[in-house]
């Protein structure tokens, strides 16, 4: 059968001011490439860290995209190669989130996961009858048929900052039973959990080279034996990872520091001891906590939100993310924002959590960000978020080393950071 | 957080945006004046939209589904209580008033009411 050559491209977004920016091998586009038919030939462009090539040679583009910061962009690339005569396809999570708009700039859009899809996709583009819309959202495939990503088309040295190769991404389960106020996942990946079988993860996971991992799972904490099978499972592989949130139990976090959680995101909301004794056992198991903290909740005053951050730097987190509350479409912040009509900002650009596009509860937006700068400029004052994070790498460093599986960085790259050479300060 | 409500008399299903099976909570109230349609969302109960992203829509299908007038027809949009610790979680109600053109309802608008208000249309 001849050949298709099938563009893939991962827009770029604006990364936020004043952060470590970090740039991590995109998961969902190697997720889709894996449910490509053989004879689909995929070349692969992150916008993020290289130049697109709009002339490159190929019959078929497709635009994969996960932020909603990245759908304006997305859709310019499309009208680029569609100048150029080029049929483009859409899919990932922020198309779904934004379908109704991304169908304006598309040949087809696809909602839905894209396991056992792919053929019907591309036999139509190649009979030349590419629908508008392949709508999969409801009917999502038998989760055995997940198989490795194909990690394959990345370029590796450039996720890669002066020699240190980035974590690969990586996931064992999709949908999620919660229905956090601010998350679209149910949304997205049906609100039902569907864990992988272990032994496919663990056969992925046997293929990935990079001992560093982050699993992006919304929650492993949603199936107990599950978790503590994956768990016990993923021992063996010494591999090292940072994860959501994991189940605060210590049976639990012990199997997971056995099997090498690095350190785990987790959202404090409040000043409860409820919080601090959960920090305190993840800690106790040599867990790392990275605290995501949203503020600009309905319930927050300003004084709430000093307090917060007071109790942040009691609790000895390990790292802190700080976000402004920000209502995704298809999340209950969406919708109480659009009944009391509080969205006064619909720039998707600025959907990135960094920007105020709501009108909050108890203070002005301006209000609002000036607290936001603040709760980073306190929490960093005395140990800055690099350090902060060395701290957290050079703890990871010492567990491969005692276990046998450190790599040391690549000398060959120390030049380099994420693809651009590394301009050194000469005093 | 199952949602156990007295304004709930049945699970309505329905088409949610990009045709996902989709249900709410259902409580219709007819008066020689008008019917009052009251949509409860269910939360984790809700398999696909939410009653907000499609509420034209979705009191279209109520409409046809249930021989409703449109134009007589006073639609509540309502939030129960989730009995949760995070305040967004709170019973709200609102009310919703739409545009009725060629025979569809468009561009909703909402105001949100009190339960005494709430009450005062039940009762």
């Amino acid at each position: 059968m001849t050949e298709i050559k099938f563009k893939l491209i991962y827009p770029k977004w604006k990364k936020l001011e004043g952060q470590t920016t970090f740039n991590l091998p995109p998961h969902g586009p190697v997720v889709m490439a894996a449910s490509l038919p053989e004879y689909v030939h995929v070349s692969f462009t992150d916008e993020n860290v290289e130049d697109i090539d709009f002339d490159e040679p190929c019959d078929f583009v497709g635009i994969s995209m996960m932020l909603s910061t990245q759908v304006k962009r997305g859709w310019a690339i499309a009208q680029e190669f569609r100048k150029r005569g080029k049929k483009v396809i859409f899919g990932g999570i922020s198309t779904m989130l934004h379908a109704e708009e991304t169908m304006l700039y598309a040949d087809s859009v696809f909602l839905g996961e894209s396991e056992s899809r792919m053929e019907e996709v591309f036999s139509d583009f190649r009979n030349n009858s590419l629908k508008k819309l392949y709508n999969y959202l409801s009917i999502q495939p038998p989760i055995e048929l997940v198989g490795p990503a194909r990690r394959d088309i990345l370029n590796r040295e450039l996720y890669n900052h002066k020699g240190v190769q980035m974590v690969d991404l990586f996931h064992a389960s999709r949908g999620c039973k919660f229905s956090c106020y601010p998350c679209a996942v149910s949304y997205l990946g049906g609100r039902s959990f569907r864990p992988r079988p272990i032994n496919k993860v663990i056969e992925e996971l046997e293929t990935i080279e990079n001992n560093r991992l982050f699993i992006v799972d919304n929650s492993l904490a949603q199936n107990t034996e599950w978790e503590m099978e994956l768990f016990k499972s993923m021992i063996p592989l010494k591999k090292k990872w940072i994860s959501h949130t994991i189940e605060d139990d210590p049976k639990v976090l012990e199997l997971a520091a056995k099997a090498g959680a690095w350190y785990v995101y987790q959202a404090v909301f409040d000043t409860s001891d409820y919080i601090k004794e959960r920090i305190k056992r993840y800690h106790d198991f040599g867990i790392g906590v990275e605290g995501t903290i949203l503020l600009g909740l309905d319930n927050q005053s300003e004084d709430d939100i000093k307090r917060l951050i007071d109790f942040l730097l009691e609790i000895d987190l390990d790292l802190a993310e700080f976000t402004v509350l920000t209502p995704f479409p298809h999340t209950k912040v969406y919708d109480d924002m659009i009944r009391q009509n509080r969205i006064f900002d619909h720039d998707w650009n600025h959907y990135n959590a960094d920007t105020v596009v709501y009108k909050p509860a108890q203070m002005s937006p301006e209000r609002l960000y000036e607290l936001y700068r603040y709760a980073w400029d306190t929490f960093y004052k005395d140990e800055t978020q690099e350090q902060k994070m060395f701290r957290l790498f050079a703890n990871v460093v010492m567990r491969e080393m005692s276990d046998g599986t450190f790599k040391p960085r690549n000398r060959n790259l120390v030049n380099m950071s994420f693809g651009k050479e590394v301009v050194r300060n000469s005093n | 957080m199952k949602v156990v409500d007295e304004y709930i008399d049945t699970v309505y299903q329905f088409k949610g945006l990009w045709d996902l099976p989709s249900a709410c909570g259902l409580k219709i109230l007819r008066s020689d004046k008008h019917t009052v349609v009251l949509v409860s969302e269910l939360y984790r109960e809700n398999p696909g939209t939410s009653i907000t992203n499609v509420t034209a829509s979705l009191a279209m299908q109520i409409c046809h589904d249930h021989e409703i007038d449109p134009k007589k027809m006073i639609y509540i949009e309502r939030c129960p209580e989730m009995k949760s610790k995070l305040n967004f979680y709170s019973e709200r109600n609102y009310t919703v008033t739409f545009t009725f053109i060629d025979g569809v309802l468009n561009n909703p608008q909402y105001a949100e009411i009190s339960l005494e208000e709430l009450r005062k249309y039940i009762s």
